[in-house]
């Protein structure tokens, strides 16, 4: 749990007449900016690897992942999911909420990545 | 690319939250500039001749051309997007401080603490009121103002502010966003050889980063920054230590200033009144005749005031007063300013304003031609962009 705040008071303006598109908005710039920090880092692994002589794309293929690195995915894709929908939650902490689910039911033993 | 931050407070993010840092600047960057041109393209080839057709002229004021455009799906766009950037802002850095507060704090303390002659004075007042406009406000959607402590010593809200400027300047306000105090205490230095200030005080100071430049402008001169929030003075003095330059901070109100009469040779202030509530603004500017040397200047680094501005570029500066939560920002840019150094005591006389190339981005020959151009106004002018020109005013008492 954060001691800062990420959230400021007050209300936020709403810029278009349409229920719901101020929110859909930030969903869409929040997921924007979470697919470009994915893709940069991609973009560096693959060369990375090169530079070290691992050919990676044939190793991603046909990696097999353990229920531990499932879990650990699963709570990532929740606290990534969290983030994208912020606007229309009023919890502070994006995916706070959810990681502490995920450890106290233990679905990280039998979560199976939808 | 955004660097990090160079001094000693800098808190390296980890490569996601850099990534994650240059996507929110790269998407302020796309907002402020290239949308804002194609938003200009529609108002003046779509919004505006609709406006005249049914009102038989144009718009005359930022008023009119806001509400004209209000219905425009672009400028909505433009709305979402700018507001959505400046909430990414804050949450890109605030999870890198809360993350190392403890470490933070200890070494901001560590710093300002060593021994050695080459440290100003840092003298918090812990009585001291926080004004409403900063404590009953997140200002500019800042979680937290400017004032906000969650632990004791705490440099939270410098962190906060120093790193959050870092992605929302896009590159645009210098090195470590110090461009303004660096264009402004040249613009005195050059286009005023006989001055030489001895003792120059920086009002609503935040972190140093516009008051550093002066001492290292001016390096036989004392040079003091004052601000209502301890939590961002502890961080400006460790921040100017850091960085080698003797500065003192000094926990203390603009309306009220702890000073003598005739105490300084300069009083500066930079983005500091539009943040404030217009009667702080006119106690402010007495405060500040009040405390300068005859002969002192009075010099505040400002967005223009909207009686300079074309109709839509008052609209355009005013967005932020409309959505940013910076509710004073508009009622200030509606002043004249000449009016409000009169009210104050100062000669209409002795008025000054200038609007000035980025010191830091401008060939020094360059700025020098300009800084004797006087004061042009156009659409670049206060306009974050990569053309942007600063402006400043004030009055010599």
């Amino acid at each position: 749990m954060s001691r800062i705040p990420m959230k400021h008071r007050g209300k936020r303006p709403r810029m278009f007449s349409t229920n719901g598109v101020d929110e859909l908005m930030s969903m869409v710039l929040e997921l924007t900016a979470e697919l470009w920090v994915i893709k940069k880092r991609l973009y560096l692994l693959e060369r990375v690897a090169g530079q070290a002589g691992v050919p990676l794309t044939p190793e991603i293929e046909n990696y097999d992942l353990s229920e531990a690195e499932i879990a650990e995915l699963d709570a990532l894709r929740r606290t990534m999911i969290a983030t994208v929908l912020r606007s229309i939650e009023s919890d502070n902490t994006p995916g706070a909420k959810v990681r502490e689910e995920v450890t106290q039911t233990g679905m990280h033993t039998d979560a199976v990545a939808a | 690319m955004i660097k990090n931050l160079s001094h000693d407070l800098c808190l390296p993010p980890s490569r996601d939250e850099r990534t994650r840092q240059e996507f929110v600047a790269s998407l302020r960057h796309h907002v402020l500039d290239d949308m804002a041109s194609s938003m200009r393209e529609r108002y003046e080839h779509h919004v505006k001749p609709a406006f005249e057709r049914s009102a038989g002229r144009a718009p005359t004021d930022g008023d009119e051309v806001h509400d004209a455009m209000r219905d425009d799906p672009y400028f909505q766009f433009y709305s979402s997007i700018r507001y959505n950037a400046q909430e990414m802002v804050f949450r890109s850095v605030i999870p890198i401080i809360d993350r190392d507060l403890e470490h933070l704090n200890s070494l901001a303390k560590e710093i300002r603490t060593a021994p050695g002659e080459d440290s100003g004075q840092l003298e918090l007042n812990p009585d001291l009121d926080i004004p409403v406009n900063v404590s009953n406000i997140d200002v500019h959607l800042s979680p937290g103002s400017y004032h906000s402590e969650y632990q004791a010593d705490d440099v939270s809200p410098g962190a906060i502010y120093d790193n959050s400027i870092n992605v929302f300047a896009f590159n645009q306000m210098g090195r470590n966003t110090d461009d303004i105090g660096h264009s402004f205490a040249n613009y005195v230095k050059l286009a005023f050889p006989d001055f030489k200030p001895k003792s120059i005080l920086d009002a609503g100071c935040t972190i140093g980063h516009n008051t550093v430049p002066w001492a290292l402008t001016m390096p036989n001169a004392e040079v003091t920054g004052i601000d209502v929030s301890a939590g961002l003075l502890r961080y400006a003095a460790a921040r100017a230590r850091s960085l080698g330059a003797k500065v003192n901070f000094r926990q203390m109100n603009a309306t009220a200033l702890d000073y003598p009469d005739a105490s300084f040779d300069v009083v500066f202030s930079s983005m500091f009144l539009h943040e404030l509530p217009l009667k702080d603004i006119r106690a402010f500017f007495k405060e500040a005749y009040r405390v300068l040397k005859p002969g002192g200047l009075f010099l505040n680094m400002e967005l223009p005031p909207n009686n300079k501005m074309e109709a839509y570029d008052r609209f355009y500066l005013d967005w932020d007063c409309y959505y940013n939560k910076e509710p004073y920002y508009k009622p200030f840019r509606d002043q004249d300013y000449v009016q409000l150094c009169t009210a104050a005591g100062f000669s209409a006389d002795k008025f000054i304003e200038t609007v000035i190339p980025r010191y830091t981005y401008t060939e020094p020959a360059e700025f020098a031609a300009a800084i004797s151009n006087g004061a042009v106004f156009d659409d670049r002018t206060g306009r974050l962009s990569e053309e942007i020109r600063w402006y400043g005013f004030g009055a010599w008492k």
